[in-house]
């Protein structure tokens, strides 16, 4: 095998189907996409409901929320990863052991997506913080005086008005996330990079196989912010452009 | 409606409102009864709380406390909150009670992100419940009242401050309000384009519509207002007619406020 991957051209070893591992690097950036995107879901929510606790809420929330951006700011997302993989089932099992429950099974997937929402949503809330602050409080009191029901309000006026402002740093925290997920190689999970270094690894051919890796995550970004740039034209339609 | 013995039952009764912000008392003891098809002008010096006063009638903000307030013959429940503050004890109720008040803002607020006939059509639709095609018919012919059809596919942004006011006073009307609250409408505009939007309010106070006014504008509340009040340091100093207030003020502060002005 080793002797005929060394005969086989770049189109040969990038091709979908075996011998070439094309096919693999795909799924695994399939897989990436899937955690980073999970994960930034739930970073938003984790942002949207944390930039209104910190906004609306007393010292004990938002000291709660301190407590919560500083562990993100301080502890390396390796760390994270390792602790949601490694250490967390075993607390979980221990207490689901515990109340007479069956033990569960945390795979790098579930793992990842925690890690990657969990670190998203201290970013996002302050993200989020920040543009909720550039809504102008008239703007809510018009909607109020109207009698529209605080979720309408919402998700009629506030969110609309915030995009705008949060749009650039939502942008950043999803490549964030994207490449984030990269990290999943070292508790064994096949994303883009792991199937790249299996890839390369088998083929011993480690620059053609890192080298598109690296091309894959730069066309996930550069769709992207083609992606984003179509939704900051929208969040600002109103905006006079001089 | 000048002249006229208003008899119906009112629309606004509000009594002994206090409010502070901190330590600061600004509403010590306000009295305001507004009569279905009355014009109410609140004048004052900065300070004097009569933007306060206005808000409080929609509870925008909350009175620390207050004798009674009723609104469309219904009394607002209020009930004790943290501090000696009082809190809104009905969401409901006050959400539908708002729903039948219109306000106009200094600054206009209208929603950069809607069109100037979105902007009109979003309470109908969202509190209202309107159907869309309904509630672009009412911002179409709301638009035309206050002349500017042609710009209602535009957002406020690409308007004039008149304009802009002009389209928050039709978005206001949308909601078909028994009263139209009023916080200096025309304090944020170029002197040249308070006209416009002092014409628009003076055909609504024509048509018999039932509005209070906090203002700068002597003038216009000397022609349209049915009363006038003048608040001073938080309290009612002098209510009138126009001609009572602004032709034989009786109180010296009354007198100084209008030779200041003049």
């Amino acid at each position: 095998m080793a002797t005929a991957y060394r005969d086989m051209s770049a189109s040969e070893l990038l091709s979908l189907t075996p011998p070439g591992w094309g096919g693999v690097l795909l799924d695994g950036l399939i897989v990436s996409l899937q955690v980073a995107l999970l994960g930034y879901l739930i970073g938003l929510c984790i942002g949207l409901v944390g930039a209104t606790l910190k906004r609306s809420g007393g010292p004990v929330i938002r000291d709660l929320m301190s407590v919560y951006t500083t562990l993100v700011r301080a502890i390396p997302e390796l760390v994270l990863i390792l602790l949601a993989y490694f250490a967390m089932p075993e607390l979980v099992n221990a207490l689901l052991t515990a109340a007479g429950q069956p033990r569960i099974e945390i795979n790098g997937f579930v793992a990842g997506v925690l890690v990657i929402g969990f670190v998203q949503g201290a970013y996002a809330t302050e993200v989020l913080r920040g543009a909720m602050a550039s809504v102008p409080v008239g703007h809510i009191e018009a909607a109020q005086s109207f009698g529209m029901h605080p979720w309408r309000i919402f998700h009629r006026i506030t969110l609309p008005e915030l995009l705008p402002s949060a749009l650039p740093g939502l942008s950043n925290l999803w490549l964030i996330a994207t490449k984030d997920t990269a990290l999943l190689a070292v508790v064994g999970f096949t994303e883009l990079t792991l199937a790249a270094r299996q890839a390369a690894g088998a083929t011993k051919h480690h620059f053609l196989f890192l080298m598109a890796a690296g091309a894959l995550y730069l066309i996930v970004t550069l769709l992207s912010a083609q992606l984003f740039r179509v939704l900051e034209n929208r969040a600002n339609r109103g905006a006079r452009h001089v | 409606m000048r002249g006229q013995e208003h008899t119906a039952a009112p629309v606004i009764e509000l009594r002994d409102l206090y409010k502070s912000f901190g330590q600061v008392e600004v509403l010590k003891g306000i009295d305001l009864t507004a009569r279905p098809g009355e014009v109410i002008s609140l004048i004052g010096g900065s300070g004097s709380g009569k933007s306060t006063t206005l808000r409080c009638l929609n509870l925008l903000e909350i009175p620390t406390s207050t004798g009674l307030l009723k609104l469309l013959g219904e009394e607002v429940r209020l009930k004790p909150g943290k501090n000696g503050h009082s809190e809104i004890s009905d969401h409901r109720q006050l959400r539908r009670l708002r729903s039948r008040l219109g306000m106009v803002f200094q600054s206009f607020n209208l929603w950069p992100h809607m069109t100037l006939e979105q902007n009109v059509m979003e309470a109908q639709v969202q509190v209202l419940g309107r159907h869309k095609e309904e509630a672009g018919e009412v911002a179409r012919q709301l638009l035309d009242l206050v002349g500017l059809s042609e710009r209602r596919e535009m957002y406020p942004s690409y308007l004039s401050g008149g304009q802009q006011q002009r389209g928050a006073i039709a978005r206001a009307l949308a909601v078909d309000p028994e009263v139209m609250l009023f916080d200096e409408p025309t304090s944020a505009l170029d002197p040249e384009l308070v006209g416009e939007v002092l014409d628009v309010m003076q055909g609504l106070a024509e048509e018999g519509r039932t509005m209070i006014i906090v203002t700068h504008e002597m003038k216009f509340a000397a022609d349209v207002a049915d009363r006038v009040i003048f608040l001073n340091q938080g309290r009612v100093e002098e209510e009138g007619t126009p001609e009572q207030i602004f032709e034989a003020p009786k109180s010296v502060r009354l007198q100084q406020f209008i030779q200041s002005i003049n």
